[in-house]
């Protein structure tokens, strides 16, 4: 199944189900959102055993303009990038929970053209504006997310060869 | 300023040529590619002749072997441990200077003493080189070089070395140049007050209202503050002094203090002072890439140090992410293979 954001083109060949869940413009689509109060990931995609929460940023698109990547900066230096993720992975979560469609474990994998050596940084930054649910509580039967990791084209790539990603130039 | 390096069977390498950037050079590599070992020997083959002691030419031979069984301290004390083990050829150690004069020292693994073949730096009495290296000394300076002197201490001579440039005399404030006085204020700055050096090696740390000992101020403190001191003592001046060689500026330091340490160096770079040095640090070498200006004349040399067929061998690029040979960006991508495999098992392979 393939997803497109912009000109990166995401290929989940073992997926059950794929969709653009940050679809709030084609109401006539099944997959239309509806509620844009709530944050939003790019894409959910449904693996036999596991589910993919995508978000994906592009601020090295060549194509960008200057008013979105003036804007990602913001988020950058106002440290307000890692609230962004951590805002759309919650909202998701609970929408998708009403749809009672959270029913196998959850990895939010994200990708950002940035150096990898950025990466793991903002993936723990990501992790810690989440819900403390780090703990080992005996009560506690299921995790919020299993995996919470920020790639670049290359690193994911790298580490999901069964998902490629590629940079297409739109029309 | 040193052109270009060449290592021929000399320790670990079989055969190097690095060409240096006239203004910084920064070198990378995995641990045991001889990062240290290329710092010192571009050190010691670009020493003046009174860092040596060879007041006359009949000694030049003597005392850079002594120089550089201090700098390297082989087994035994022998100058033929440092020849390439296994080697059938020479050791040889070349540098090429910017005004076109040369050194080329060479020995054999039953060698008594090196030969020397040109001059190099020996005459240029201002263009000392000085080499920081990785351990601060301010909190154990007091009584350092008379003890180096009268017993066989675990240090090398690098230590002695940056301890008689810490406890020269301050230079003339004339002759302090702009951009030194201003690294020095800002090194002050940051750290909150200013070291005092007392002579033989007495330091002491000197805020607004009290003096402390050195040895109760923060390591990186520290270290930014022997910077702030050679450039006091004029050891480092710009256009002037010799190439400054620093082995992991990185280790101790704060990361905040980084951007400003990465943003003295450019600076006193653009004033003409060749820097080359050796780290493992991603956010040390990512300040420079940030910070360079090419609007500024800013020239950043990479030299990643790999292993290959069990040669040591050396990518240079003016690019850090244009480095194929990469231990550090390694070491990230490592990091987040290992995080995919902890907690996604296999999926998407």
């Amino acid at each position: 199944m393939i997803l497109s954001e912009r000109d990166l083109e995401f290929s989940f060949e073992d997926a059950i189900d794929a969709i653009v869940f940050d679809e709030v413009k084609n109401k006539t689509l099944p997959n239309y959102h509806g509620v844009s109060a709530m944050s939003r990931v790019d894409f959910v995609v449904e693996l036999p055993a596991a589910i993919l929460f995508v978000e994906v940023k592009d601020p090295c698109n060549p194509r960008a303009k200057a008013k979105d990547v003036n804007k990602f900066k913001r988020t950058v230096e106002d440290g307000t990038l890692s609230s962004v993720f951590a805002s759309k992975f919650i909202d998701t979560f609970i929408y998708r929970w009403a749809e009672d469609k959270i029913n196998k474990p959850i990895h939010y994998i994200n990708l950002v053209t940035l150096e990898e050596e950025l990466l793991g940084v903002l993936s723990d930054e990501i992790t810690s504006k989440l819900p403390p649910m780090n703990h080992d509580v005996p009560r506690w039967q299921k995790k919020l997310v299993n995996n919470v990791q920020v790639f670049n084209i290359e690193s994911w790539n790298e580490n999901f060869p069964k998902w490629p990603v590629r940079r297409v130039v739109s029309e | 300023m040193i052109d270009k390096i060449s290592l021929e069977n000399f320790t670990l390498f079989e055969q190097l040529d690095v060409d240096l950037s006239p203004k910084i050079n920064i070198i990378i590599g995995e641990n045991g590619t001889g990062k240290t070992q290329l710092l010192k020997a571009a050190y010691g083959a670009s020493s003046t002749r009174q860092q040596i002691g060879a007041s006359n030419d009949d000694v030049i031979r003597s005392k850079m072997t002594e120089r550089f069984i201090d700098l390297y301290m082989p087994l035994d004390d022998k100058l033929g441990k440092l020849h390439r083990n296994g080697a059938e050829s020479n050791a040889k150690l070349k540098l090429v200077f910017g005004d076109g004069k040369d050194i080329e020292l060479g020995f054999f693994n039953n060698s008594q003493t090196v030969t020397v073949k040109g001059k190099g730096q020996l005459d240029e009495a201002l263009a000392a080189p000085i080499y920081i290296p990785t351990k601060e000394v301010l909190s154990f300076m007091k009584g350092f070089s008379s003890l180096y002197e009268r017993f066989d201490l675990s240090f090398d001579q690098t230590y002695q070395d940056i301890c008689l440039s810490l406890d020269l005399p301050e230079i003339r404030e004339s002759a302090l140049q702009e951009k030194a006085k201003w690294a020095i204020d800002k090194v002050n700055e940051v750290i909150g007050g200013k070291f005092v050096f007392y002579g033989g090696g007495k330091v002491t740390f000197q805020s607004e209202n009290n003096e402390y000992s050195a040895n109760v101020v923060a390591e990186g403190f520290r270290k930014a503050g022997m910077l702030g001191r050679l450039l006091e003592t004029g050891a480092i001046q710009p256009g002037i002094s010799g190439t400054v060689f620093w082995d992991e500026p990185e280790s101790n330091l704060n990361p905040k203090l980084m951007e400003m340490l990465v943003e003295i160096l450019l600076e006193l770079s653009r004033q003409g002072l060749q820097i080359v040095l050796a780290t493992h640090d991603y956010v040390f070498l990512k300040w420079f890439d940030l910070l360079a200006d090419k609007d500024k004349g800013d020239q950043i040399r990479f030299h990643a140090l790999y292993r290959e067929g069990g040669q040591v061998k050396v990518e240079t690029a003016d690019n850090y992410k244009s480095l194929s040979e990469n231990s550090i960006s390694d070491a990230y991508s490592d990091l987040t293979k290992a995080q995919v495999r902890l907690k996604m098992g296999g999926l998407g392979q």
